[in-house]
């Protein structure tokens, strides 16, 4: 992980996102790859589900200064997406799950998501520059 | 897994696509076709696609085998099936090639059927392309963070 002095934890958050969310057009791009593959199940990465486990059973919720650092390394560490399949009915004669209208829907909002991630990301790290430049007097 | 997995994943199914196109394309020329090298007239041709793990290098290998994490799954063309259906018997008594009850034996394929085919091969190819385009924008994107 990336010094957790110099990036707090929505820089790490944002840095996991962005990670996520190229997982996530992976699993769509196999899913439109194939197509026409008789018998293929189609995929999902399953991350908002895991991410609220996991916000619910961390600190991160009462503000509490001792635990900031306890979760700073180990929340994001342990986020990891799992490969499911999912449970559609076939939409074809094939046995093949893939639904492309769904599946062109998620990559654009993967793709709106991801941009707006970076966008973030770059803004937060416009700040570090301008804090780091005391204040553009340099 | 990274940006170039997806772009490799898009193009296998690229390929499986314009292979599958060809496939057509061959069935439509050869609708009249009465004789071949294996005699009888032209079958109609199909591909059949499968999916394989897409693991392109080290890392990917390494993930799946300590964490258990699926990569993405390209597609590729197994073989090209013949489509076993009897051919088309039309009757047509002075044609040299029909048989003593005056039937010639024409290819079992049926045009609208690959035309049908022609266009969701089409359709799928172009979402290919734009899963393609949404990876390299990312990528692109992720050059950028920082700037």
């Amino acid at each position: 992980m990336i010094s957790d002095k110099l990036f707090d934890n929505v820089t790490l958050g944002l840095n996991k996102a962005l990670s996520y969310r190229v997982e996530r057009q992976n699993v769509i791009s196999s899913n439109i790859a194939n197509l026409n593959t008789p018998n293929y199940k189609a995929k999902e990465l399953d991350f908002e589900s895991m991410l609220k486990d996991v916000m619910e059973d961390s600190p991160i919720l009462n503000h509490d200064k001792r635990h900031q650092s306890v979760m700073k390394d180990s929340l994001f560490d342990s986020l990891d997406a799992s490969v499911r399949e999912i449970s559609d009915a076939p939409t074809a004669n094939d046995l093949n799950t893939v639904n492309m209208e769904q599946e062109i829907a998620k990559m654009v909002e993967n793709q709106i998501l991801y941009r707006g991630s970076q966008e973030l990301l770059n803004r937060k790290l416009a700040l570090l520059k301008y804090a780091i430049s005391e204040g553009g007097l340099r | 897994m990274d940006f170039l997995t997806s772009m490799q994943t898009s193009l296998s199914g690229l390929n499986a696509q314009r292979i599958r196109v060809n496939t057509i394309s061959s069935n439509l020329a050869n609708v009249n076709t009465l004789e071949t090298a294996e005699g009888g007239p032209y079958r109609r041709k199909e591909p059949v696609f499968s999916a394989i793990p897409s693991q392109d290098n080290f890392n990917d290998v390494l993930s799946e085998k300590f964490d258990g994490v699926e990569v993405g799954e390209k597609v590729r063309v197994a073989r090209i099936e013949e489509d076993m259906r009897p051919p088309k018997m039309v009757y047509n008594p002075n044609h040299p090639l029909a048989n003593a009850d005056g039937y010639v034996a024409m290819p079992n394929i049926d045009p609208m059927m690959e035309m049908v085919n022609l266009l969701e091969a089409q359709k799928s190819y172009e979402a290919n392309v734009n899963s393609f385009d949404v990876a390299k924008d990312m990528a692109m994107r992720a050059l950028e963070i920082g700037k």
